[in-house]
């Protein structure tokens, strides 16, 4: 059995965002730092560290009209990147023994790589990558549009509906 | 598969953060109702003991005018009580409104503390240290109202 230290350098609200063998991991914080430690019999673990936005899918319409709806127009969401930033890194690490990896973060560059290793152990990058995405900005702009729209039509019900009283 | 498995959980996340902004914001919108009540109820305390002031003092000022004026001393006493009541009235009325608000908004600035609480020991929440704390004030204070109001009328 073999025992892999994970420690992940200028990588911020990382809860949600990265899987180890398809599971969701609980890191632990240490003076900026995450840390991850684990043991297995298998011969390579696949790292991933995914940060959506939120117009993935099929159904990316229909999804953020739920949120702008339950949010009360949007009063009550979180804050989304408006370039709609997708950081995506996969890296396959070999554990036939002990090994210790620190991946860290790169300076952004629209295209460039997401994360550097540091490590004795041999990993294989899958994909390793930081962009905006054009598609996803086109499609939040037209729901920013769509959302107005509504927001307009909704003021213009209330106040009639007030008159009308 | 754990691009889909990552963003499903986005998604639930962003839902998690729609509802504790929205509880956050209740909480804070029932606890300046809540200050407000209690203010309320302090004036009520502060009323009824000018009230008493007020009262032993146009008492005397009015068993002064009635003897000092000529006519029925015991009529004119009578005559001036009633108006200083009937003037009070209408403020024992207010303050004894915010006092029974009171015990009912100490009720769901608890609830909604809890379900902060809940949120943040689930682990679906990691507010920032300033935030927690407010949170606990909060709480505490209005665990504090609530039990000083079961203890002393009971929710009715």
């Amino acid at each position: 059995m073999a025992q892999l230290n994970l420690e992940f350098i200028g990588l911020k609200s990382l809860a949600g965002h990265v899987t180890v063998n398809g599971e969701f991991i609980k890191l632990k914080k240490d003076h900026g730092k995450y840390f991850y430690t684990m043991n297995t019999e298998q011969p390579a673990v696949e790292v991933v560290i995914y940060q959506p936005h939120y117009y993935e899918g099929k159904f990316w319409f229909f999804w953020n009209l739920l949120y702008f709806l339950v949010s009360v127009f949007g009063l009550f969401d979180m804050r989304l990147n408006k370039r709609c930033l997708v950081l995506d890194a996969r890296l396959k690490i070999a554990t036939t023994q002990d090994a210790q990896v620190v991946i860290r973060r790169q300076n952004f560059v629209d295209g460039g790589a997401l994360v550097s290793t540091e490590t004795t152990a041999q990993v294989e990058i899958i994909s390793n990558q930081q962009y905006y995405d054009k598609a996803a900005k086109k499609k939040a702009s037209l729901m920013r549009k769509f959302k107005i729209a509504i927001a307009v039509v909704a003021v213009l019900i209330a106040a009639v509906t007030v008159v009308m009283l | 598969m754990e691009v889909n498995q990552i963003l499903a959980q986005a998604r639930l996340n962003r839902f998690t953060t729609i509802f504790f902004n929205f509880a956050v914001t209740m909480f804070c919108i029932v606890w300046v109702a809540l200050l407000s009540s209690l203010l309320g109820q302090i004036l009520y305390f502060f009323v009824l003991a000018s009230l008493f002031v007020a009262i032993i003092c146009m008492i005397i000022f009015t068993l002064g005018i009635a003897f000092a004026i000529p006519g029925n001393p015991v009529a004119k006493l009578w005559g001036f009580l009633q108006k200083m009541l009937s003037a009070n009235d209408s403020i024992l009325h207010v303050t004894q409104v915010c006092f029974n608000a009171t015990k009912w908004i100490s009720l769901v600035a608890l609830v909604l503390s809890l379900i902060a609480l809940i949120l943040v020991i689930v682990g679906k929440k990691q507010p920032k240290v300033g935030k927690s704390i407010l949170l606990s004030v909060f709480m505490i204070v209005s665990i504090v109202v609530f039990v000083f109001q079961l203890t002393t009328g009971g929710i009715q």
